[in-house]
């Protein structure tokens, strides 16, 4: 048997694919053990690509679904705000002049529900409303018993445990411990200006795709009138607005430039974490994570799937000159960001970010 | 990108269902073998499907044509299928293959299958591919199920061509060996059953 090259193995391959060199196809060719070994792996080769079919009613279904989500896309541009932009002004410069003209693409919430008609729903009512009654309560202790800072951090509080309550009435009740749910650790500091914006009623993730799609007040005009069209929200980018042509080319996540005008960040480098069945299922698949493992898996996207905010137009993330955003996710079909924020003591701080609104969810670690 | 789904992709940019309808139906197959192949059964894939298939209307919007939506739907799908896995914890985690080890003697061709044995020789292979490492199996199915070339690959996985030319060799190596190795021939099968 005549000696072969050490990567006998990978011309081989080359070869068979039709992406191997003149010199290597040659070298091939010239070969009987090679090209023997060319016939074996295209058997091996046919075997693999033989379709494995879906059956038909799952074809039916499946694409049945993704077309009602398609539908509840576009009848959703009703009601988008007429002084808003759409989406579609966010697009790269590559895009089509079909899609730059097509109608209003928000956000879509069918992904969560296609999922549950697959699968046994998890919801319980008990906890809901257990969630809501707890709600209430605090909301209500917040606002007749006490006031000044001690007001909005109890306010805070009920957010977060609000928020942990919400988590976890979309958990199994196995879940929904009550030291979980009791947890009100929330990122954000009470006394920070950030929580006005953040000491409000209960937010669950849900609810912030109808206020995305609502016309009434959006949170993120909480934020001064003279940022409010720096906000993230792809709804309220200035359709006028060439920022963002100008900058996709750039390597940069993100910078602030001199004229502090915000750079939206580079989408071709986000990383898409995947779905997740609730914000606490997405922190604990992060909090393991070093750093350098998170980008270690990370997996660059498809530019441009999923509006984004600027880290500039987040409150707590705007006084940050290092860029933060780590990757995205979807929440419950929600498009979150996911911050990162390392603190003088090393000790590393997840924010989650509704894309929709570029607001910090609270959250519990 | 196939002037075809070019259209299609225009037109379902500016919201003609039909359009949408029949680019989806277009790739259907295509993506779901992708995803079973890559999840290794069906219920991981036709889930992984699902989500794909609602990550591209999500996405339609902001697919900008630069590659083909070929590529970008099966790029989609496989991130989908990774997710699966990884919420399922159902990652093999086999060893790692070998960086120069030996070809397989044994001709594949040796399994030439009858057609009563293609089915049998079709679960041997998904099989074996689960034994692959994720690594060396996604550029494999990539090309020899999605018919991606190494470019788009490449651009698929975020790899750079060269990477995915040594993968899919030795993922294909490494699926060969387990195939000669760890899996028995429907010929032996049927004996072992006979005797």
């Amino acid at each position: 048997m005549k000696l072969l090259p050490p990567n006998a193995d990978e011309l081989v391959s080359a070869y068979l694919d039709g992406q191997a060199a003149p010199d290597e196809v040659a070298l091939v060719e010239s070969s009987p053990d090679l090209m023997e070994r060319v016939n074996a792996l295209r058997s091996l080769s046919n075997l693999l690509g033989g379709l494995l079919e879906a059956p038909p009613e799952q074809k039916e279904t499946h694409i049945s679904a993704a077309l009602d989500a398609f539908d509840s896309l576009f009848s959703s541009t009703a009601t988008v705000n007429q002084s808003t932009a759409p989406l579609s002004a966010a697009l790269p410069p590559a895009a089509t002049e079909a899609s730059l003209a097509g109608p209003h693409f928000a956000k879509i919430t069918s992904l969560r529900s296609a999922r549950e008609q697959r699968r046994p729903r998890r919801f319980n009512s008990g906890i809901i409303a257990a969630a809501a009654a707890a709600t209430l309560l605090f909301v209500a202790l917040a606002s007749f018993g006490l006031g000044g800072n001690d007001s909005l951090e109890t306010a805070d509080r009920a957010n977060g445990t609000a928020s942990s309550f919400s988590i976890a009435s979309n958990d199994t009740a196995d879940e929904a411990s009550p030291d979980y749910a009791a947890s009100d650790n929330v990122l954000i500091d009470p006394k920070s200006s950030a929580a006005s914006t953040l000491a409000g009623p209960l937010r669950p993730v849900e609810a912030l795709a109808e206020e995305a799609m609502s016309d009434e007040q959006d949170p993120a005009e909480n934020i001064a009138e003279s940022e409010k069209t720096e906000v993230g929200d792809a709804t309220t980018i200035d359709p006028d607005s060439h920022e963002l042509d100008s900058h996709s080319d750039e390597s940069l996540d993100l910078v602030l430039t001199d004229s502090d005008a915000p750079v939206l960040l580079n989408a071709d480098r986000f990383v898409y974490l995947g779905p997740f069945p609730s914000q606490k299922s997405l922190l604990l698949e992060l909090e393991p994570l070093s750093n350098e493992s998170l980008v270690k898996r990370a997996e660059p996207f498809e530019s441009g799937l999923f509006p984004n905010c600027r880290q500039h137009g987040v409150l707590e993330l705007a006084n940050i000159e290092t860029p933060t955003l780590i990757g995205q996710a979807l929440v419950l079909g929600q498009v979150v960001e996911i911050h990162q924020i390392t603190g003088d003591d090393d000790a590393i701080t997840f924010l989650i970010v509704d894309a929709t609104d570029c607001v910090v969810l609270p959250t519990t670690p | 990108m196939s002037g075809s789904d070019r259209a299609l992709v225009a037109q379902a940019q500016s919201g003609e269902r039909a359009a949408l309808d029949e680019l989806l139906r277009d790739h259907y197959d295509r993506i779901y073998a992708i995803c079973r192949r890559i999840t290794g059964n069906n219920a991981d894939a036709a889930d992984a499907t699902q989500e794909a298939l609602m990550s591209i209307v999500q996405g339609l919007s902001k697919f900008d044509n630069r590659a083909a939506f070929s590529t970008w739907s099966y790029r989609v799908a496989t991130n989908a299928c990774l997710d699966e896995l990884r919420r399922r914890k159902r990652l093999p985690t086999p060893a790692l293959v070998d960086e120069h080890h030996g070809w397989v003697d044994q001709n594949i061709n040796d399994l030439a299958p009858a057609f009563d044995d293609q089915l049998v020789l079709r679960d041997e292979i998904q099989a074996a591919l689960e034994q692959v490492p994720e690594e060396f199996r996604a550029p494999v199915i990539l090309r020899d199920c999605a018919g991606l070339n190494y470019a788009e690959i490449a651009e698929t996985l975020g790899i750079p061509p060269g990477t995915v030319r040594s993968r899919i060799a030795r993922g294909r190596t490494k699926l060969a060996e387990i195939m000669r190795t760890g899996n028995q021939s429907p010929a032996d099968k049927r004996q072992n059953n006979q005797s």
